[in-house]
């Protein structure tokens, strides 16, 4: 990129942060229509952190209210230290993984429906060409594979994997949500790597002959 | 098998197909229901006492009053009524008293007292007489009622009474 020219992504983030903050200053002076703004804004988002957290629709439907909750009680605490997207994260990442903690290892997976546009996607459109058990094996088989080794990790590296790997969140970001340092993050996500591509191993291509 | 092992980016691209995962059609708006439902079981559960804080609250933030002035004019009020206490010396009652004579003349009202002997007979003088003791008749209290009788002097009576014609 030129010098001078302006990221359109950082500039998208700089005006959803704006329009973060117009919101909040709304919700803390009680207007209950701005509240709602957020909840519309921030759900989908939120709702993929739970939901990949615990693979259980119903969890994740749990946590999330749970969560606005949390904010709703809070929001006039909240003194914009930080962005509003990043307090709202950090809250949301704590409630899951307290909530796997607790829960320990007895877990229910209820798949979400895997939207029709997956067939469209660039990646899973390579994967399914080359020569992989990927173009063989079922779409939910696959997502239920790939959904058991997500909670074959712990916890803290499962939030690491989902921000990064499936919300497409950079280090720092994470660091911030997660009070943790950038090192830590990185740490976290190599280890957790190196276990997910043993333990879907099955999925890699054939090696071609 | 076992060798087998994606390698960063194909694991990378497995996972983003997760992003694929979606709730039910009309999650979204169910959940703004359901956390509207919410809300208000928790305005239901909270105490009226700090409901009728934030009312208050809110009427002073609707008035866009600073609180630190707000504060310093209610602290510079309350110095001046504790100044005016002290300049104006109190006046009890006692002194009052004292210091009108033509209050001293008047006689304290019965009920601001406790029941007292107010008439003391001394009968001591009458020769014809023998000698008596001093006769103290109680004052009755102001807030016994009199006795009643019916019929100008005669006791009501439970008894029942036979008609004579």
């Amino acid at each position: 990129m030129a010098a001078g020219e302006i990221d359109p992504v950082a500039a998208e983030k700089e005006a959803s942060r704006r329009e973060d903050e117009a919101l909040v200053a709304r919700a803390q002076a009680g207007d209950s229509a701005a509240f709602d703004s957020l909840v519309v804004k921030h759900s989908p988002k939120l709702y993929a952190q739970m939901y990949h957290m615990t693979s259980n629709h119903d969890d994740a439907n749990d946590m999330l209210q749970d969560v606005w909750m949390k904010v709703y009680r809070n929001i006039k605490g909240f003194r914009g230290k930080s962005a509003f997207s990043t307090w709202l994260h950090s809250i949301a990442a704590n409630t899951a993984i307290n909530f796997v903690q607790k829960r320990g290892r007895r877990w229910t997976m209820s798949l979400d429906d895997v939207d029709n546009g997956i067939s469209n996607d660039k990646e899973f459109a390579e994967l399914t060409t080359q020569s992989t058990p990927v173009r063989d094996a079922d779409l939910s088989e696959m997502q239920r594979k790939i959904n058991e080794a997500m909670m074959k990790l712990t916890p803290e590296h499962r939030a690491v994997v989902t921000m990064f790997d499936i919300q497409g969140m950079s280090h720092g970001e994470i660091a911030e949500i997660l009070k943790i340092s950038e090192g830590t993050v990185r740490s976290r996500l190599f280890y957790a790597h190196k276990q997910l591509q043993g333990w879907l191993g099955e999925f890699a291509p054939n090696p071609t002959p | 098998m076992a060798d087998k092992q994606l390698n960063e980016k194909q694991l990378q691209a497995l996972l983003r197909l997760k992003r694929y995962e979606q709730p039910p059609p009309g999650y979204f708006n169910d959940l703004l229901a359901g956390i509207h439902e919410r809300q208000r079981e928790e305005m239901l559960r909270r105490p009226a006492w700090r409901i009728a804080v934030e009312r208050v609250k809110t009427f002073f933030q609707s008035m866009r009053v600073d609180w630190r002035y707000a504060g310093t004019m209610a602290g510079i009020l309350l110095t001046g009524v504790g100044i005016i206490q002290i300049a104006m010396p109190k006046q009890r009652p006692s002194a009052i008293a004292t210091s009108n004579p033509a209050l001293n003349a008047q006689p304290v009202a019965a009920h601001s007292t406790p029941p007292q002997p107010v008439l003391t007979l001394n009968v001591q003088d009458q020769k014809l007489l023998p000698p008596l003791q001093r006769v103290v008749v109680p004052a009755r209290s102001g807030t016994q009622p009199a006795p009643q009788f019916v019929g100008g002097g005669l006791p009501a009576s439970y008894e029942a009474t036979q008609i004579r014609f």
